[in-house]
């Protein structure tokens, strides 16, 4: 079983899996789901029933977005991983069995796994999914976070060791024989997959990183570039550089955006959600909003709007349905799309004209909005954009 | 305390896991003259799943994972087991070099969340270093009970403390430790295994069981390992890996051991219903705590346990039916 990807007239649309909970709406971040806070009214905390074990946990409630999105005509969805989160891999697991089409993309630190076991642990996955699972291999980040994980490469190096770790991953699984490799980072003597599973799917790379050494090493092993939404312009820039640089390898790179959405029938819905949301949060929410840090450079650059000095949330509408304050309601990147339906699938279109092959949704509670965009904002997306491209493509 | 049972799952050397695997798309039709529908969709974990649900079924106690080159990762495999066997303790066995300490231990709270703390870790290295190059693991054989230990320091310290650092000679974490939901779980049980006087010196130390394998001299080598739980304070568990191929007639399981090759296997345990339930009750009585049972027709041979020799063991110690 293989799992198509997307073509010239085609867009990967994947949803998003909450790996720290989940909020139960945008109007009012401070109710939750999930045993992340407290068991009171108002907040659904799975595994406890009247504050007692029930037998459930929250991989159910995970199992129910997962079944959401796939019915929804999402193709899968991104489990994040971060020090507070649960693990990818575990997550993947428990769901594979218990999804039908859904694919797992697994945020991953190449750090963190020996290659040759991380092939063997994909490999299984893909046995026991039917090839549903891909990655978004992530790598920079840092500072007190990549220490937490017992990480000590600095930023730069990291990249180098992403490369050899994805030269290594590929040759013990697609190689012609055993394979040797002798880096920096990482030998392997003889290596190879047994044939059972070197027979499966090789994961898809949705890769991310803004930096110089990241274009490298996306250049040389991705299949998509995935960046968070910046302003219209910077994206187009950014996607283009990628694709450039990747054609001089001789290779093809597609690119995919990241992006949360508040969409409601009418734009006056949409704002009113989000007005209340913004409206809600507290102090001491925009202090500790103030103070995440790491050496990323995608968040260095998403940063620059400071969504946590913004007094009324009209400030930080930087563009006609783009509103950069969506990491104060949630964790994750500044900037998303707010409106109608309609408006909210023209973004999408815009960003599709602008080079964008897929999609990384997420809404506000995961659940229901998983629903709600694929019955509401999919159907709408023509797509239009990324056809014409094709077409100067080829006669270009 | 009664004995318990833990049921080995089949692996890559299963010769129905192979024939399920055979089913993969693309490879020629296995009957000849049925319209075989199969091919495609299924594979050796839906028997490794059979087996699971027959072991919870027959009221074995936990199932293990083996952690073989040519077969699935055990992590994964339990994962997907852990939605389907709602009971069984889940034992992942896999080597300290397969990655990072912080990140095993961040998978084990995971798992342990979602399983309702039934996971355990069985840590081992091949002795074997070819073996560990061709892995990726290029540390020396003299170094691999230092790296046990150092990996277990790490994800110990992170699982059961918010704030802990290392910085040993294989692993380091700074200001390391879960938070929220992901802390205060418990550490996964936690298996080691070999003969050696370091690595019944180190179990002493370190683990909550100890396995040994069916052979030569086993009251000897638990009496080793009582001592110096004794000296280090602790009670690790004493668990006995064998592979069993049972019968109501004693003639016919030997007869089965035979033509699966391992009549003269030094860990077998053949015999009939009865024999083996002496053998299992005087094997307890030599301190053996846990059963770690795998057999080459694992499915078979799990109900055979289950059905008739188990509620026999049960009889003889004078505990009641499952």
């Amino acid at each position: 079983m293989t799992h198509a990807s997307s073509t010239a007239q085609t867009i990967d649309f994947f949803w998003r899996l909450p790996t720290h909970g989940d909020i139960s709406t945008v109007r009012r971040p401070q109710s939750t789901r999930g045993d992340w806070w407290p068991l009171r009214d108002g907040n659904q905390a799975p595994g406890l029933l009247y504050g007692e074990p029930d037998g459930s946990s929250y991989i159910d409630h995970l199992a129910q977005i997962a079944k959401a999105a796939e019915i929804s005509g999402f193709q899968g969805g991104l489990i994040p991983s971060f020090p507070m989160t649960d693990d990818p891999w575990v997550i993947a697991a428990h769901l594979a069995r218990e999804t039908k089409t859904f694919r797992f993309m697994l945020a991953f630190q190449p750090g963190f796994l020996n290659p040759v076991e991380a092939a063997r642990m994909s490999a299984t996955l893909q046995r026991v999914s039917g090839d549903r699972m891909l990655f978004n291999i992530i790598t920079g980040g840092g500072g007190p976070a990549q220490l937490w994980w017992g990480d000590r490469f600095s930023h730069d190096d990291r990249y180098g060791r992403t490369t050899e770790f994805l030269d290594i991953f590929k040759g013990v699984w697609k190689g012609d024989g055993p394979f040797d490799y002798d880096g920096r980072f990482y030998q392997v003597e003889q290596g190879r997959l047994p044939q059972a599973l070197a027979s499966t799917g090789l994961p898809e790379i949705y890769f991310s990183g803004s930096s110089d050494a990241a274009l490298a090493s996306a250049s040389k092993h991705a299949d998509f570039y995935l960046s968070w939404l910046e302003p219209f312009d910077q994206v187009a820039e950014k996607f283009a550089r990628v694709k450039a640089r990747t054609a001089a390898l001789g290779r093809r790179i597609r690119c995919a955006i990241r992006v949360d959405i508040i969409a409601r029938p009418t734009e006056e819905e949409a704002w009113a959600d989000v007005k209340a949301g913004f409206e809600s949060l507290g102090p001491e929410r925009r202090d500790a909003f103030r103070q995440s840090g790491g050496d990323s450079v995608g968040v260095s650059r998403q940063a620059g709007y400071r969504p946590a000095d913004a007094q009324r949330y009209e400030d930080l509408i930087i563009a006609p349905n783009l509103w950069a304050g969506f990491s104060l309601l949630r964790g994750g990147p500044a900037i998303g799309i707010v409106g109608s339906y309609e408006q909210a699938a023209q973004k999408l279109d815009e960003l599709i004209a602008l080079g964008a092959d897929g999609f990384i949704l997420a809404g506000t509670p995961h659940l229901e909005e998983a629903y709600r965009i694929g019955e509401e904002v999919l159907p709408l997306v023509t797509g239009k954009g990324r056809i014409e491209r094709a077409g100067l493509r080829a006669v270009g | 305390m009664s004995p318990t049972f833990y049921w080995r799952l089949p692996g890559a050397d299963d010769a129905r896991n192979r024939a399920f695997d055979a089913l993969a798309a693309g490879n020629a039709p296995r009957l000849p003259a049925a319209n075989d529908l199969r091919h495609g969709r299924y594979g050796s974990f839906d028997h490794v799943v059979q087996v699971a649900r027959a072991a919870e079924l027959v009221a074995f106690d936990g199932l293990v994972a083996s952690d073989d080159p040519e077969g699935d990762a055990a992590l994964i495999v339990l994962g997907a087991l852990a939605r389907e066997v709602r009971r069984l303790k889940l034992v992942a066995t896999f080597s300290p070099g397969a990655g990072s300490a912080v990140y095993a231990a961040k998978k084990a709270v995971s798992f342990q969340r979602y399983s309702g703390n039934r996971f355990g870790w069985a840590l081992e290295s091949s002795d074997d270093a070819a073996r560990r190059r061709r892995l990726g693991d290029f540390v020396g054989s003299g170094d691999l009970g230092a790296r046990l230990e150092d990996f277990v320091t790490v994800a110990r310290g992170v699982i059961e403390s918010a704030h802990f650092s290392h910085d040993g000679p294989f692993f380091s974490v700074l200001e390391g430790g879960f938070q929220g939901p992901l802390s205060g779980r418990p550490f996964p049980e936690l298996t080691l295994a070999g003969d050696g006087a370091e690595a019944i010196e180190r179990s002493a130390r370190l683990a909550d069981v100890h396995a040994f394998t069916l052979g030569e001299a086993l009251s000897e080598r638990i009496a080793l390992l009582r001592e110096a739980a004794l000296r280090a304070g602790r009670s690790p568990q004493v668990a006995l890996r064998a592979r069993i191929v049972s019968h109501d007639d004693g003639a016919r399981a030997r007869l089965e051991a035979e033509r699966a090759g391992l009549a003269h296997a030094p860990d077998l345990l053949v015999g009939s219903y009865d024999e083996l339930a002496a053998r299992i009750v005087a094997l307890h009585r030599q301190g053996v705590d846990r059963f770690e049972l795998s057999s080459p027709r694992s499915l078979d041979e799990v109900y055979r346990v289950g059905e008739h020799l188990l509620p026999r063991v049960r009889q003889l110690l004078g505990r009641k039916a499952a």
